[in-house]
């Protein structure tokens, strides 16, 4: 007890009665005769209890750890992020040729993927490659850490319009015939003469969408669907469209379609969304304008990601990203701090 | 014998019977108070600061036996099993120590309200100061003054009508 802790004795007759009659009335108050081992056992038994359960926290929080590193390792572990296949990112070719795919909210390389070597005048994007359609006719897939092979079944020498990947397919246009390359075997659908594929989709399923023009006629192309397994394109007809579809990539509720808002604008875009097996609208979509007029078909190219955001990117650099009823600029620069070439990025 | 054993020893000898006494004047039960008493003492090495610091570790089983003790008293209270067991123990007729009637005295501190009777505990049996004892309940100098001006009086009077 220290000496601010007590008290001097008070002079107050009532308060010293009472001093007395406190002291007095426990007197005779002692311990047991086992109080102290009592209180020393059970000091024991709280020491062990403790330590068990010490050791059980530690074990506890070793365990969690090394759960959070295996979730965080496992995380970053390339091959469980497939290259090309990261969220919010897209392919692009950069300035010297090397393929890399870019963050899309920071304009960031994230990957890549090496020099082609020859010009591009394409890209597709897969679950472990990036596919890159080569102007001296082919295709090239691209893996990580720059290891690159020419796929078969692709003939060299034709001009390649449009390719597109899913699930390990690969669909390549080449003027009015679409080869379908899957692991070994290829399976080409050939159009009338008359007519030239300008751009297609495939998707999970191995469904094709073709837009489709008519060299005789100067019409506005038309959209036809290969289904899965299918050699022959059906028209959609019901699917009106004045100046024609100029683009068109999957969602997961029917196709996006691109197409220019009136035929005499066409610096500005509509997307719709239309059912594949009707034809008929599903989504009204957005319009908004481009940085230019379009010049050709190819000056513009959609591609989706699998949370059915759109991203519209031009040979001029600029891009958009369509988020439902939202349009975005993506990225100013294609890369940022670094050139890209003309050739639109794909998601 | 370990360290912590040791100074448990220790602070047994040299603490324990107060407390214990103390502890028998809030919570009017010899039992109930060892109970209250032990179990201060097997947790006041749970830190090791308190195994270093004496001071610290007495302090703690201070306000420790108080707390347990108030807690105990609120069980009885909400079991409607508050039974004044010093009152019954101490039931002998003639049992006058220094003039005071035990059993008048003991039926008088059960009587009174908690505050009143742990202030009172503290600052006349205990011989705690004003502040100390303030500390330990954890309310303010001037209302421990209240709670013993009050106390004591109410005491005081019903001693020296009986006396």
């Amino acid at each position: 007890m220290t000496e601010s802790d007590t008290a001097p004795p008070d002079g107050s007759s009532d308060e010293q009665l009472v001093r007395n009659g406190l002291h007095a009335l426990v007197a005779d108050v002692e311990p047991s005769a086992t109080a102290l081992p009592r209180v020393l056992a059970g000091r024991r038994r709280r020491t062990g209890v403790r330590t068990l359960l010490g050791v059980t926290g530690a074990v506890a929080a070793t365990t969690a750890a090394l759960l959070l590193t295996l979730v965080f390792l496992v995380d970053r572990t390339p091959p469980t992020v497939p290259a090309g296949t990261a969220p919010d990112s897209y392919v692009a070719q950069l300035a010297d040729g090397t393929l890399v795919s870019v963050m899309l909210e920071t304009g960031e390389v994230r990957q890549e993927f090496g020099r082609p070597g020859a010009e591009i005048t394409a890209l597709a994007r897969g679950e472990k490659h990036v596919y890159a359609a080569t102007a001296d006719g082919g295709v090239l897939r691209m893996g990580a850490a720059g290891s690159f092979r020419r796929m078969r079944g692709v003939v060299p020498g034709d001009e390649v319009t449009a390719i597109d990947t899913s699930e390990g397919r690969l669909a390549v246009a080449s003027g009015n015939r679409v080869a379908l390359v899957s692991r070994n075997t290829t399976r080409r659908i050939t159009l009338s003469a008359e007519l030239v594929v300008r751009d297609l989709a495939l998707d999970r399923s191995g469904r094709l969408a073709l837009v489709v023009g008519d060299r005789t006629i100067s019409g506005p192309p038309t959209l036809r669907v290969v289904p899965a397994g299918g050699d022959s394109a059906v028209r959609l007809d019901t699917f009106e469209v004045g100046c024609g579809p100029l683009r068109t990539a999957w969602t997961s509720t029917g196709l996006a379609v691109l197409r220019p808002i009136e035929c005499a604008v066409t610096d500005a875009v509509r997307i719709t969304t239309i059912d594949p097996a009707t034809g008929s609208r599903i989504g009204g979509g957005v319009h908004f304008g481009l940085d230019r007029p379009l010049g050709a078909i190819g000056d513009i190219r959609v591609s989706t990601d699998a949370t059915d955001r759109i991203l519209v990117a031009t040979t001029s650099g600029r891009m958009w990203l369509v988020d439902g009823a939202g349009v975005d600029p993506a990225t100013g620069q294609c890369a940022s701090r670094r050139d890209c070439t003309s050739v639109p990025p794909v998601m | 014998m370990d360290e912590s054993s040791a100074e448990l020893t220790d602070l047994y000898h040299e603490h324990y019977s107060r407390l214990l006494r103390m502890a028998v004047l809030l919570v009017d039960d010899g039992a109930a108070a060892e109970d209250v008493v032990q179990d201060a003492f097997m947790r006041v090495f749970d830190s090791r600061a308190r195994l270093r610091d004496r001071d610290k570790a007495l302090a703690f089983l201070r306000r420790t036996v108080l707390n347990k003790s108030r807690s105990l008293l609120r069980r009885r209270q909400v079991s409607r099993k508050y039974q004044h067991r010093l009152v019954q123990r101490e039931s002998g007729p003639d049992e006058s120590v220094h003039g005071v009637d035990r059993t008048v005295l003991a039926d008088a501190i059960a009587r009174l309200p908690p505050r009143q009777r742990e202030a009172v505990v503290l600052r006349y049996y205990a011989d705690f100061s004003e502040a100390y004892t303030a500390k330990i309940m954890k309310v303010t100098p001037g209302a421990v003054k209240a709670y013993c001006s009050r106390g004591v009086s109410r005491l005081s009077s019903l001693l020296r009508e009986r006396v």
